[in-house]
């Protein structure tokens, strides 16, 4: 008996290393991942085009890139067809920016979504965006550009769709779009025709609304007013209205133009004017396209019970 | 200081509550489930009670045995359920065998109460810790208009009831340990209500931050967790992995621990170390079982394993009450 | 040698004791007579000193007349009328005659009578009482322990000036018949842990006893936990502050460690510089210290695992430099990492071994090799060194916990390498139940770190001011005499 617990302590030690040695654990060394910035995809005549933004790790510079391309029937055909090309693993965890194609509505952005979920795990803050018209060669062609532009936008607007907020919403998916400079913003709604707002107040009022940027950056009045503010949306429903009041701190007016107003006030209430303007005109929008997009209804319902119809909607402009 | 009586409560909790994070969906909307949530503590709080009361009359051979396949059954999901997240996260990179191996080797070095106590004890405190570390790094993330505001019907309520009304085997455990010093008092609802609590806690972040996708989202947790960031870092859900992680580890001690019991080990002194070659082996039994059972659907194991646990607990009650009212005659004829 | 009794015949006695050391050099026998009786001294000469004994017995036996009758006489004489400062028993079997011998004294035998009077007369080869080597510390005393039981004791009472000091001397069994002592309080240890350290050192048997730290292994419990079941200290002032606190401290005659019992976890973060400086700055190096600790066991680990399994936790910028620096090295990261820390622990080993002359010379090799060379030659990378490097550097934040740093680091290195993240996860929980199930008779190790509670904060990761700690100092024994 003395003799026999070394022996099966031994047996078990040995036991132990075998299966260490079979479990057929094992890393990727760094240099044989395809470290992927960013995802594009593209749809011409039918098919989908991917193209894969890849960190040029030969490259001393944080900004030199590789592309590689593919093409399917589907996203993740074109995707996997895309990343088949490489010689290493493809390694998503690092990607953070993925466009889509421009025509996009709301039943393919939430697959797209769903697919760069599946398939980019583990991925970072993904952003997504709506592309601008671009053909697949030349996206491939102007990828690294359109990244950094991209990265910009994001940095300057404060605007942020990630991952998860195209599905955040039973009814309606929203996200901004690509414009080269600045962004516009899209409402992509589920049984209807998609929003699209190109004007920068328009588009940005309406990321902010949606919860996806935090800063208004744009000029009003045919570009005679420069107008830059940081900006938080506070909901107050009272039983006949919600006030959505729009906290603009740090606000930066200058006119740009002689003829503009040059009295702060009078910046202010110009300011004030075009953001109920387009607050009326996006909350019309929403309406006809039988949409929430802002949750608006979502205090309604808190106020006056599950099911009761969206209260109107009034703006209020706070300068802090 | 002197650690002679160490309560397994903490141990009890981190395994109740490592069993709801590592869930790959989510059950309910938040506001079902708060409404549901009195109901569904008391109710899976009065199973476990009951379980206890009757346990030591119930108590044999086949009961023994049957409760041990109920925790092997258990030990077997949460293996699984670990395996399936780190194989989403990490494919390739990962095996089934590797995991088994992690979670089990740390057992070797819990078995004694006292270490399953104590460790249990400083992993429940990084369990909080990384919880909140999660909550606070998407926090700018979460969105109160994210909460849905369906009307609720029955059907929605009843499913929420159904899903609360969870016979964790934490629950029934308690039950070994009829001394209150090991465990505490009234354990069963403490862990219940706590577990409860927490499951709607859990349920409450993920509809802020899932919005109306919240039930299509697998391993919702971890996906949220891995979308915050703090300052610089941002990808902080490997933190999560760890921890979940150890727990696993630690309920597998816990659970290794009380089918040591459950299969003969009663008398022994409680706080010796159990013998190596015997945890060795029901390590080993784990992770056949785990490749036996490796394409199962989880989320079907998991409502199976709930329906065993209420059917052994009715079963043991009936029995126990059997006995109790057999001796009641004796002793009065 | 069998534990036979004296013989009431000098001779015989004489030539026993020429069969056990009549080889030695050293040992020295003197037939004399006191009045009649004849009589004989025997001693060690380099560990016993015969101008003592003509100082202390030869001396005033010679100018006293001594009247007796026989060879019992003269002892009884001896032992309880003369002026002589000798043992207070008498010897009377040749186990004890050789153990006295050993021990340095002069033992007089006598002619007719079957008992040795045994004369304190050593005069042992000693080291002076220095600084300690390993327990760097500004502020407080700066005595160290020195090899010699005795002084070793007379040093910690010269601290420890109260009534209630035990200084339990007992001998090994080892074939050297080392002696050790059990020093504590007898008012704050508990009775019941200095009666199970009694028996369990009792019941050690050991070829050779060289070190306090010896004894280590037999007092665990768990043989596969790699945590130390005790604390070591070279300083009297370090020993004495444990005793108040109602540990023993075990001292081994020959070592100039002293071994605390019971020790725990947050012991090896402390040093007696905490108290002297401020409770701030004191609380401030404690944390360093654990985040030290911490980053020795798991930094390089973390590593590899980041690396090989998990690059998304690597901000991207780093990322691309890694890459290119691992792609530029001819090893697996986990062997990479794995080979600089062992090359480490070699240099280490080496400079600490060799002799003090070339010492400097091989860290330097080291240095230049490892630190420069290979870096150029890319068979290492930069990232993997300075991962290595400040490991090393961190582990001798901790030096008690040096060992477990090392031999954990290995373990880490390995599970991450292997397992990645679950490896991570494995290692952590390894260390952790280790540190959990280490029950140094019966306490926790972890206190008062765990359970949590205003303990961990009055001295525990951070101390309080003196004025809060002073009326809050905690001893073993607290919960029993509660």
């Amino acid at each position: 008996m003395a003799c026999r617990r070394p022996k099966k302590a031994r047996l078990m030690l040995a036991a132990l290393c075998a299966a260490l040695c079979l479990t057929g654990c094992a890393g990727k060394p760094l240099a044989e991942r395809e470290i992927v910035r960013a995802v594009f995809f593209a749809r011409e005549g039918g098919r989908y085009q991917a193209v894969l933004l890849l960190q040029d790790q030969q490259s001393e510079e944080a900004a030199a890139y590789r592309t590689s391309a593919g093409e399917g029937d589907t996203a993740a055909q074109a995707l996997s067809d895309a990343a088949g090309g490489l010689d290493g693993t493809v390694f998503y965890g690092a990607m953070d920016t993925v466009g889509l194609p421009p025509g996009s509505g709301w039943e393919e952005l939430r697959q797209f979504a769903e697919l760069v979920g599946d398939t980019a795990r583990p991925a970072p803050d993904v952003s997504l965006f709506l592309l601008d018209q671009r053909s697949a060669a030349r996206l491939e062609e102007t990828a690294g550009e359109l990244y950094d532009d991209l990265r910009q936008c994001e940095k300057r607007y404060a605007v942020h769709c990630g991952l998860e907020m195209p599905a955040a919403q039973p009814d309606a998916a929203a996200l901004p779009c690509w414009q080269g400079g600045g962004y516009g913003f899209a409402i992509l709604c589920r049984d209807a025709e998609p929003l699209r707002y190109t004007e920068a107040l328009r588009a940005q009022l309406a990321a902010i609304l949606c919860g996806q940027a935090g800063r208004l950056d744009l000029q009003l009045d045919g570009d005679a007013v420069s107008c830059q503010a940081a900006v938080t949306v506070r909901c107050q429903p009272s039983p006949d209205c919600l006030r959505v009041q729009l906290v603009l701190a740090d606000a930066r007016l200058a006119p740009l133009t002689p003829d503009a107003p040059q009295q702060e006030d009078a910046l202010r209430d110009l300011l004030r004017q075009e953001l109920e303007t387009a607050f009326a005109r996006l909350c019309t929008d929403a309406g006809a396209a039988g949409a929430d997009p802002f949750r608006f209804s979502f205090w309604a319902q808190n106020l006056l019970g599950p099911g009761a119809a969206p209260l109107p909607a009034v703006l209020q402009v706070i300068f802090a | 200081m002197k650690g002679n009586d160490p309560s397994l409560f903490g141990a009890l909790l981190l395994s109740l509550l490592v069993r709801i994070l590592l869930r790959t969906q989510t059950l309910f909307f938040s506001r079902a489930g708060l409404l549901t949530l009195l109901p569904g503590i008391l109710l899976s709080a009065l199973g476990g009670v009951l379980f206890a009361r009757a346990w030591g009359r119930a108590q044999g051979r086949a009961a023994s045995l049957l409760f041990a396949a109920l925790l092997v059954f258990g030990a077997v999901v949460e293996i699984l359920n670990l395996w399936q997240l780190y194989t989403a996260v990490y494919p390739d990179a990962v095996s089934l065998l590797g995991v088994c191996l992690t979670v089990l080797i740390p057992v070797v070095y819990l078995r004694r109460v006292s270490a399953i106590a104590q460790t249990a004890n400083v992993v429940l405190g990084l369990l909080a810790a990384a919880c909140a570390l999660l909550v606070v790094s998407v926090a700018g993330r979460l969105r109160l208009v994210s909460l849905q505001t369906d009307v609720l019907d029955a059907a929605a309520l009843q499913s929420a009831l159904a899903a609360q009304c969870t016979l964790y085997p934490e629950l029934l455990l308690p039950a070994l340990w009829q001394d209150s010093a090991k465990r505490g008092r009234h354990t069963v609802l403490r862990l219940a209500a706590v577990g409860g609590v927490f499951n709607i806690g859990v349920h409450l972040l993920l509809e802020l931050f899932f919005g109306a996708a919240m039930p299509q989202a697998i391993d919702p947790l971890h996906q949220a967790a891995s979308r915050g960031n703090l300052s610089i870092f941002d990808r902080l859900e490997w933190l999560q992995l760890i921890v979940w992680t150890m727990a696993v580890s630690v309920k597998l001690g816990l659970y290794l621990y009380a089918l040591t019991r459950l299969t003969g080990a009663k008398g022994a002194d409680e706080n010796s170390l159990h013998g190596l070659p015997g945890f060795a082996g029901g390590a080993a039994v784990l992770v056949f079982l785990c490749a036996a059972a490796q394409h199962w659907d989880l989320a079907a194991a998991a409502r199976l394993q709930n329906l065993a646990a209420w059917a052994f607990a009715a079963l043991t009650v009936l029995m126990g009450g059997i006995r109790w009212l057999a001796a009641d005659r004796k002793k009065h004829g | 040698m069998s534990n036979q009794s004296l013989s009431r015949s000098l001779q015989e006695n004489l030539s026993r004791l020429d069969g056990i050391f009549g080889a030695s050099s050293d040992f020295y026998t003197k037939r004399i007579r006191l009045g009649s009786i004849p009589c004989a001294i025997t001693l060690f000469t380099g560990i016993s000193s015969p101008e003592k004994l003509w100082v202390m017995a030869l001396d005033a036996l010679q100018r006293s007349r001594v009247r007796v009758p026989d060879g019992p006489a003269l002892l009884d004489y001896l032992l309880t009328e003369s002026v002589i400062p000798a043992e207070s028993t008498a010897i009377t079997d040749m186990t004890d005659l050789v153990e006295k011998l050993s021990n340095g004294m002069s033992v007089l035998l006598i002619q007719g009578c079957a008992g040795a009077l045994a004369v304190s007369t050593q005069e042992m080869p000693q080291r002076a009482v220095g600084q300690p080597n390993g327990e760097g510390d500004i502020r407080g005393s700066q005595e160290a322990f020195t090899e010699l039981l005795r002084n070793n004791i007379s040093l910690l009472r010269r601290q420890f000036r109260t009534d209630s000091l035990v200084a339990e001397v007992h001998t090994a069994d080892s074939r050297a018949k080392t002696e050790y002592a059990l020093c504590y309080d007898r008012s704050r240890v508990p009775p019941a842990l200095i009666r199970t350290l009694r028996r369990q050192l009792a019941g050690v048997r050991i070829p050779v006893l060289l070190d306090s730290a010896y004894f280590a292994s037999f007092l665990k419990k768990d043989k596969l936990n790699l945590f130390p079941a005790a604390a070591y200290t070279e300083r009297p002032a370090t020993a004495c502050a444990r005793l108040c606190e109602g540990k023993v401290v075990i001292l081994v005659s020959g070592s100039p460690n002293a071994m605390v019992v019971p020790s725990f976890f947050s012991e090896h973060f402390e040093s007696l510089d905490d108290y002297s400086s401020g409770a701030v700055f004191a609380g401030l190096i404690r944390i360093l210290k654990y985040i030290a600790f911490l980053l020795s066991v798991f930094g390089p680990g973390l590593y590899v695992m980041a690396v090989s399994f998990a690059p998304e936790t690597i901000p991207i910028e780093l990322l691309a430099k890694l890459a290119r620096a691992e792609a530029a090295t001819p090893l697996p990261l986990m062997l990479e990492m794995l080979a600089i820390t062992l090359l480490l622990e070699i240099v280490r080993e080496a400079g600490l071994r060799a002799p003090k002359s070339i010492g400097h010379t091989v860290s330097l090799v080291g240095a230049l090799i490892v630190g420069e060379t290979a870096v150029s030659a890319g068979i290492v990378s930069t990232p993997v060194l300075t991962m290595a490097a400040a490991a090393t550097v961190a582990t001798l934040a901790v030096p008690s916990l040096y060992e477990q740093s090392i031999l954990f680091r290995f373990v880490v290195i390995l599970l991450a390498g292997v397992f990645g993240l679950p490896g991570l996860a494995c290692g952590a929980v390894v260390i952790l139940a280790m540190a959990c199930g280490t029950e140094p008779f019966g306490y926790d190790y972890l206190y008062p770190l765990m359970p949590p509670g205003p303990a961990a904060w009055h001295d525990g990761v951070v101390r309080a001011i003196w004025s809060t700690l002073a009326g809050k100092g905690y001893a073993v024994d607290k919960h029993e005499r509660e």
